[in-house]
């Protein structure tokens, strides 16, 4: 297993890969890391999204920021390179908030918008989230293992854990 | 008024906020200097416009342990100031403060945050009234807030802000460390679109 790239993702941005290789994406604050795995074919798909609602934004360029835009994306790569699209389930992570700014209520937070996005649309699209580590106000480093389909969740001062 | 847009800034408008850039960092570092009790050297100051897929790394490795003291601007700007030390140097930064031993950033109390905050605070009221003398622009500032994790999931929170619209970000940062190289940090300034016009203007008013 000498030949097993580690891939990473940066914000606003996806990337797909099959067994034996990694995604990962460093530092995840309030945006949210979503993780889809084809459990048959070893494929993995990992997006780092950084706001609800493409519609929001006029000309929106960059479909990797947006829950809305990504996951349709990221299904479609996947397929691409020979995942089945009712096979795929989801792990997701991140959404948290950084800062207590006051005057903000919970349901205004940018990190609780994103991972509420997201769940609807995965739902929406029939797609099982088997396993989340959302919320709270630290940040996460993620890892999928295609070989597993394990979902790494690093972080500081939090411990580490597999979900 | 300007109409323009920061992604075809020119060298000339550069050279304006980097200069701008410069004597307010050098204020709020004078003032950071006095209250630590350090002297502290700063970088040339610079004007970086980043695409949001390398914002996370800005600040050196994206899952670097860091403190960050956020400062959301209003008022004639719409901007945020980010006061980033590194882990050791805010341990640093608090010893010399308060007079106290700590060696892990995780036995910080609520009062060693709230330091913190009033440092970011006081760097703040420097930078700022320092841009207000030559911009003539009025500015108010939020409380400060403390994050003490992830350089990325700190930057996030900016970069969802002021990358909202764009695909890039624009700054002003200044790197800084003491004479004895103990203390390390980077002090940043976000301007959004708008704001930088606003700032342009008003230096050519000036200069």
């Amino acid at each position: 297993m000498s030949d097993v790239n580690i891939i990473k993702v940066g914000m606003a941005d996806l990337n797909v890969v099959k067994d034996p290789h990694i995604l990962t994406t460093l530092g995840l604050g309030s945006c949210v890391g979503i993780a889809l795995y084809d459990a048959v074919t070893k494929v993995g798909g990992l997006a780092h999204i950084m706001l609800p609602d493409s519609k929001q934004i006029k000309n929106n360029s960059n479909i990797a920021k947006f829950a809305d835009t990504a996951i349709f994306k990221l299904i479609e790569d996947m397929v691409g390179i020979g995942a089945r699209g009712n096979r795929l389930v989801a792990k997701i992570a991140g959404g948290a908030h950084m800062f207590e700014f006051k005057n903000m209520d919970d349901m205004m937070r940018i990190g609780t918008r994103n991972v509420a996005a997201v769940t609807q649309i995965l739902d929406e699209l029939a797609i099982p989230i088997v396993a989340s580590d959302t919320g709270s106000n630290y940040g996460r480093t993620i890892e999928l293992h295609t070989s597993t389909g394990i979902l790494l969740v690093k972080t500081i001062g939090h411990g580490i854990k597999e979900i | 008024m300007g109409e323009r847009n920061y992604q075809n800034i020119t060298e000339e408008e550069i050279d304006m906020l980097k200069e701008a850039g410069n004597i307010a960092s050098g204020n709020a570092m004078t003032s950071l200097g006095k209250l630590i009790g350090c002297t502290l050297d700063m970088s040339v100051v610079q004007v970086r416009i980043e695409k949001i897929q390398e914002l996370t790394d800005i600040l050196g490795d994206a899952e670097e342990y860091i403190a960050g003291m956020l400062i959301n601007v209003y008022g004639d700007l719409n901007a945020m100031l980010l006061l980033a030390l590194e882990a050791e140097s805010a341990i640093k930064t608090v010893n010399l403060m308060l007079g106290k031993n700590i060696e892990h950033v995780e036995d910080f109390d609520e009062i060693d945050c709230s330091v913190l905050c009033e440092t970011g605070n006081i760097l703040a009221g420097s930078y700022l009234s320092s841009l207000n003398t030559f911009t003539g622009l009025e500015l108010d500032v939020s409380i400060p807030q403390i994050s003490i994790d992830m350089a990325g999931a700190i930057l996030s929170y900016p970069a969802i802000e002021f990358a909202r619209n764009d695909n890039t970000m624009l700054f002003i940062e200044t790197e800084f460390k003491d004479t004895n190289e103990v203390l390390n940090g980077t002090y940043i300034l976000i301007l959004d679109n708008d704001s930088y016009n606003k700032v342009i203007d008003s230096l050519g008013k000036w200069l």
